[in-house]
């Protein structure tokens, strides 16, 4: 599994470097990351950091959080009905939405305006969003010749998460429609040592992931 | 029927995704067959060196070679599988030693096999100076909350403090310490 | 077919029906319950594929399509692909496609990669809409290949739940090999001193049951620094 995709938690660690606006209430010199400096916090004075700062702030009641543009009510609801008009290909979102989104309505649902109703938008977001995937992926397989394999499919604006998440069963599955059409085997089947070297890389990379 | 024994096991290792016991009478069965079909082999060819290209004795060669090759292969893939799943063990146990019931499972070379990797992986580790097996997710708290399920007593961690491990008391200790204590099923996370 | 792959070896052992056309020496032994020393020209036996290949390569017996790949099966598989069961057929595709190599059949070939395709799309869409339910019956009528991409799909969306829920973050007791991890819990507390060795610290072995009930709360990094 991990060979071919990053995990849902590799993904949000991904998101988390992604900055984002927080207002402190404390006051501190700059801290220094490997990553880069930020700060000095100076008590309401907006600051941009990483949003894994930003949560480790706020789980210490240390500030609070401004989300960002596109998470308010006015332009998700704009999305979402762009979404549902469009049935071919998917609305632009943020390349990391569905991690930041999730990781600012679990923990700082009190900065968050209009929470219930934002919440229910990414949902339906990505239940669309979703469905719409399966059908253009059936819509895919159906309009190929009988001998035609499948080679590539074009998801423009999908997102890290959601690639990550259909690319196992995709890959897996195009893999072996390659295999049965460019099968010429029956006639070497010792090929040892190439599959040899195969088998023994297999269960390392996977670790290294 | 030629292989039979073979294909057995084979048949065992894909019935598991765990690792079945050491089938010793099975491999050593097949070996002997090995032996059985090449002697045979070769005494037919020598004995009919003249008609050897003839169909009667060619197909008694082509079946008997093929034969000898396919026992070979299931042996060679049944113990390759087995170093897989052994290599697996270790990386999501992240432990350095076997457990009892795990241990009398494998063939002494297997068992030797284990702690050479763990040796390589230790030494590995030690260099760069962390445990690979214990983070494979990105990890979301430095300390976590763990209650003791068995009984450990005083221990001594990897960051050098001790702590007693006492069954059903709750501690929050540093997760890079413990993980490999939570795997094994000693401590439990609380979330 | 891959040397070490187990299934590739299974699947290997299908059967084909192989016709002699010469006498063979000392081959008797290859017919159950035959008293013959040798085979003779004309017997008709079922061979696997890994032995018939060669002999038919060199022309020493005549070979005949399992009827599994025979008209009326191919038949259902071209028109109801998602009806099948593939129980009694793990290995359908993976040596169909050899088959259809060793018989020169193009038209097999074909129709298992369109059958393949077609199933493709149903078992992807039960891999994600599947959510705790016992998987067995379902994998039962897959053949391996497709189990394989069931199982792909089906980890990577409850994957993503748990990471939905919020669950991903805790550490998990070790279910990797079912059966070593249910062989700890009932294996004996030394065994749990030696497992700590691991990060080359002792324990020290000995149970002190005083202070027991001290929890011990430490710091949260931030505070730290």
């Amino acid at each position: 599994m991990e060979d071919i995709a990053l995990s849902p938690s590799q993904i949000e660690f991904i998101a988390e470097d992604t900055t984002i606006t927080v207002i402190p209430n404390f006051k501190m010199e700059s801290l220094i990351f490997l990553s880069g400096e930020y700060g000095p916090f100076v008590p309401s004075f907006p600051i941009d950091i990483p949003l894994w700062l930003a949560i480790s702030l706020k789980k210490k009641k240390k500030c609070t959080i401004t989300p960002p543009d596109w998470m308010t009510y006015n332009k998700l609801q704009s999305r979402y009905q762009e979404e549902n008009k469009i049935n071919d290909g998917f609305v632009e979102l943020p390349e990391n939405f569905i991690e930041i989104s999730i990781l600012l309505l679990t923990n700082c649902p009190d900065d968050i305006k209009d929470i219930n109703n934002i919440q229910r938008l990414i949902e339906n977001i990505l239940y669309r969003r979703e469905s719409k995937l399966k059908q253009s992926f059936s819509n895919h397989l159906k309009s190929l010749a009988d001998d035609e394999s499948l080679t590539t499919m074009e998801f423009k604006n999908f997102s890290m998460m959601e690639i990550n998440k259909v690319r196992p069963p995709f890959v897996s599955g195009a893999n072996k429609l390659y295999k049965i059409q460019n099968s010429d085997s029956g006639n070497n089947n010792n090929s040892q040592s190439q599959s040899a070297s195969n088998t023994s890389s297999r269960s390392l990379f996977s670790k290294k992931q | 029927m030629f292989t039979k024994k073979a294909i057995d096991l084979i048949i065992e290792l894909r019935s598991t995704d765990s690792i079945p016991h050491y089938n010793d009478g099975s491999i050593k069965a097949t070996i002997d067959e090995i032996i059985a079909l090449y002697e045979d082999l070769i005494k037919t060819i020598t004995e009919h060196k003249e008609q050897k290209k003839e169909p009667y004795y060619l197909t008694h060669a082509i079946t008997f070679h093929n034969s000898i090759n396919r026992d070979k292969r299931c042996i060679l893939a049944y113990l390759n599988e087995r170093l897989n799943r052994i290599k697996e063990f270790r990386w999501s146990s992240g432990q350095s030693l076997l457990p009892d019931l795990l241990k009398e499972k494998l063939s002494q070379n297997e068992i030797q096999f284990f702690s050479d990797y763990d040796k390589i992986l230790t030494e590995y580790n030690s260099k760069v100076g962390l445990d690979l097996t214990v983070d494979p997710q990105p990890p979301k708290e430095l300390y976590i909350e763990v209650r003791v399920i068995k009984e450990l007593g005083e221990v001594v961690l990897n960051s050098g403090c001790t702590v007693n491990l006492n069954l059903n008391t709750t501690h929050f200790l540093k997760r890079s310490d413990i993980t490999t204590l939570v795997k094994n099923g000693s401590l439990e996370h609380i979330l | 077919m891959s040397y070490f792959d187990i299934n590739d070896i299974l699947a290997e052992e299908q059967k084909i029906t192989c016709n002699f056309f010469y006498d063979a020496y000392n081959l008797g032994q290859l017919e159950e319950g035959s008293r013959d020393s040798d085979m003779k020209k004309g017997s008709s036996i079922d061979l696997p594929y890994w032995m018939a290949l060669p002999l038919a390569k060199s022309n020493f017996v005549s070979v005949i399509m399992p009827l599994s790949y025979q008209d009326e099966y191919k038949n259902k598989l071209n028109t109801e692909p998602n009806l099948i069961s593939m129980r009694n057929f793990p290995y359908y595709d993976k040596i169909g496609v050899q088959l259809s190599d060793f018989f020169g059949d193009r038209k097999l070939k074909l129709l298992l990669f369109k059958a393949f395709r077609d199933r493709f799309l149903d078992i992807y869409k039960k891999s994600v809409n599947l959510k705790e339910t016992d998987i067995s019956k379902i994998l039962g009528n897959m053949t391996y290949q497709e189990r394989e991409v069931f199982t792909y799909g089906y980890k990577s969306s409850l994957e993503y739940d748990k990471w939905r829920s919020r669950k991903g973050e805790k550490v998990e007791k070790n279910t990797n090999n079912l059966s070593i991890s249910s062989s700890l819990s009932s294996s004996s507390s030394n065994n749990n001193n030696n497992n700590n060795n691991n990060s080359n610290q002792n324990s020290s072995g000995s149970n002190k049951s005083s202070q027991s009930t001290t929890v011990k709360k430490r710091k949260r990094m931030f505070d730290d620094e």
